[in-house]
């Protein structure tokens, strides 16, 4: 993408309004996409591939950092504000924003679900800190019903094969008053949780033997293993630098998979891959792959590595810095700062 | 002005005696300031005067109620909520460690339960402690006291919520008092808190008073903007309150040089006092544009937009050099990951 496109992108959106097309090529895969601009303002959008570079096709200005993206059967896109959140939003280009406010005593965690014609999203209840699973209308993004997450800082969400949700409580004790700050890590209490999707009844919650690791992300293999990325938070910054970045699941039980080297502690997203799992070791400047019984596969460099996706013939989608890596191949996307995540559109 | 407004304007301003100008900081040395030094005048001459005055317009406001839901209750309740707002723009300290804006501040006020609460007819502290949050403080008063016609339950009713807000404001002005007390160490420890809480308190100010109206305003089509304070008309008196008090932590006003440990040193003389100048400058420049964008009594949509723009870009430049400058690690930071 060409940096004036860029700029011309940021500037012509006006707080919550979509910006006119931007991009006039035609543009082959198109990714669901956050960043934040040199100037410090916050947009979800659309991004094309065309000459071999990045192009913003569409985009909204957003007013706090977004951090979850779901784009929708019908083109329109879902974005989450990034916890402590007080806003999700439907937006397609074009059509009004539907914008949906946080309830009063609840904050929004960052992602949002789509299964069986309803929308999840994790939120926390301000009061009490507790984790919880809210139903939403898949149409007005109204709230249906809410459901313990049986832990707190809850945060991405995954259908399993029975139909059965996955949560992983990520465990990290806050105050949405006090922002973003860490609360007694020494209370951490992080969980996978299983709940039944029409009632919310928890079918079973797992735990890692070390609770300093946050577990955040989720992916499942077709095998029907599935790989949740970790963030660390111990004290000790030899344990935090050092410590493992995934841990598999097979239904059974929740275990570690391999780590030879450090990856800084820090997973930002996970996606699933033919062999195995690829999770954005963010703080380690690069991605780490592992095969589906948690065997190491290596490590391939990336500045700021972060957002992932996969595509239908299979290739891998990473964010870094001022570029993307696709499928092993770099393409220029200076002057976009992206966000954790990203999705490839639904075609 | 009444007296105790006026009394509060003087507590709040730089104090008087002076060794020299700051104001011609580039000839004059701006002492270098201890974290436990600045948390130590924001105490001195922010939140106890703050808290103080809160608490005697609280207790106004409980006489006046004690008198029926009067023209006389709206006055003493607007000048309550301004004592509040301008007190709980930074949300410091007991603030914080009593979450006091979860008691006495909780919007929006749910119908229901405030009918609930009134049939209740609580009286004392302890029946208060059995209402919920959205049934209780300035919002359920302001409920209340704009009806067309409150009934006398309702009305003892707000006396009872009058009487909680006061017994809340109390508590702070001693959770203050206490706070002034304290160790050195433990006193240095609150300034990473106190950066934090103005950095959240621009973004309460830009997103709660100004952006998510504008949007819901917005998505109404055309019907007015949904501020959270429309039913007394106090919004625009509310965002100057809470603009007010994140200003005079970051923007130096007076002439001289703030003693350390006795006045309140702003973030832009904490700054200078370390050299950074220039981006004292910077600093002191974005605050002002805000300052300029949130000047108009009764702004209009496109004035207020522009306000938030500011704010933003205010924040922006606090956490991304401001915070790190000051050894802050910010926990409303928009660089971190999650």
């Amino acid at each position: 993408m060409r940096r004036r496109h860029w700029l011309c992108a940021a500037g012509s959106v006006l707080l919550g309004a979509p910006a006119a097309g931007v991009a006039r090529q035609a543009t082959a895969a198109l990714l669901a996409a956050a960043w934040d601009d040199d100037a410090g303002r916050h947009h979800a959008g659309w991004l094309g591939v065309a000459g071999g570079g990045l192009q913003v096709t569409h985009a909204i200005e957003l007013p706090t950092r977004a951090h979850g993206l779901l784009p929708q059967p019908d083109g329109s896109l879902l974005v989450v504000s990034r916890r402590p959140g007080q806003w999700m939003l439907r937006w397609q280009p074009g059509r009004p924003v539907q914008w949906q406010w946080s309830e009063p005593a609840r904050r929004f965690c960052g992602h949002v679900l789509a299964a069986d014609g309803v929308l999840f999203t994790t939120e926390t209840d301000v009061d009490s800190g507790a984790g919880l699973l809210v139903k939403r209308d898949g149409r007005s993004l109204a709230r249906l019903a809410e459901w313990p997450t049986h832990g707190s800082d809850p945060h991405a969400m995954l259908v399993d094969a029975d139909g059965s949700l996955l949560v992983a409580n990520g465990g990290v004790p806050s105050q949405p008053e006090r922002g973003r700050v860490k609360l007694a890590l020494e209370q951490m209490d992080s969980s996978l949780v299983r709940l039944e999707a029409r009632s919310g009844e928890v079918r079973g919650q797992w735990r890692l033997d070390d609770q300093r690791l946050s577990l955040r992300h989720l992916a499942r293999h077709p095998s029907g293993t599935v790989g949740v990325a970790l963030q660390a938070e111990h004290d000790d910054v030899d344990a935090r630098l050092g410590a493992s970045l995934l841990a598999l699941f097979d239904g059974t039980d929740l275990r570690l998979a391999e780590q030879p080297r450090p990856l800084a502690g820090y997973g930002g997203d996970i996606v699933a891959t033919e062999r195995g799992f690829v999770v954005a070791a963010t703080r380690a400047a690069g991605l780490a792959d592992w095969n589906v019984q948690g065997h190491w596969q290596g490590f391939t460099e990336l500045d700021e590595a972060c957002a992932l996706a996969r595509d239908a013939q299979g290739r891998v989608w990473a964010a870094g810095r001022g570029a993307i890596r696709r499928g092993g191949h770099d393409h220029p996307a200076a002057g976009l700062r992206f966000d954790n995540h990203w999705a490839l559109a639904r075609r | 002005m009444k007296r105790r407004d006026l009394l509060l304007a003087l507590s709040l301003a730089p104090a008087a005696p002076a060794l020299r100008a700051q104001g011609d900081w580039r000839r004059v040395a701006v002492p270098l300031y201890t974290p436990a030094q600045a948390v130590r005048g924001v105490l001195a001459q922010s939140y106890l005067p703050r808290a103080r005055v809160l608490a005697e317009s609280a207790a106004d406001l409980a006489a006046a109620l004690a008198q029926g839901c009067s023209a006389g209750a709206r006055e003493a309740w607007r000048a309550a909520l301004r004592h509040w707002a301008g007190l709980e723009a930074v949300a410091f300290g007991p603030l914080l460690t009593r979450r006091s804006a979860r008691r006495v501040d909780f919007q929006p006020v749910r119908p229901a339960l405030l009918d609930k609460a009134i049939e209740r007819a609580p009286q004392g502290e302890a029946d208060m402690e059995q209402i919920g949050s959205a049934a209780k403080g300035f919002a359920a008063l302001e409920a209340i006291l704009w009806r067309a016609r409150p009934d006398a339950a309702a009305c003892r009713y707000a006396l009872e919520l009058a009487r909680d807000i006061e017994r809340e404001s109390r508590a702070l002005v001693e959770g203050f008092v206490d706070l002034q007390r304290a160790e050195d160490d433990v006193v240095a420890h609150l300034f990473g808190e106190l950066l934090n809480q103005w950095i959240g308190g621009l973004d309460r100010l830009r997103l709660q008073g100004i952006v998510r109206p504008l949007l819901e305003g917005r998505q109404r089509h055309g019907r007015p903007p949904a501020f959270p304070r429309a039913a007394s008309g106090s919004d625009a008196m509310e965002r100057r309150a809470r603009w007010q008090a994140l200003r005079e932590l970051v923007l130096f006003e007076g002439g001289v040089v703030p003693r350390p440990g006795q006045d309140r040193v702003p973030f832009e003389t904490i700054l200078r006092g370390r050299g950074l100048n220039p981006l004292a400058d910077r600093l002191r420049a974005a605050a002002l544009a805000a300052d300029t964008a949130l000047a108009p009594a009764e702004p209009d949509a496109g004035r207020l937009e522009r306000a938030a723009r500011r704010l933003a870009s205010l924040r922006s430049l606090a956490e991304a050099e401001l915070a790190p400058a000051l050894d802050v690690r910010v926990g409303f930071s928009d660089a971190d990951g999650d």
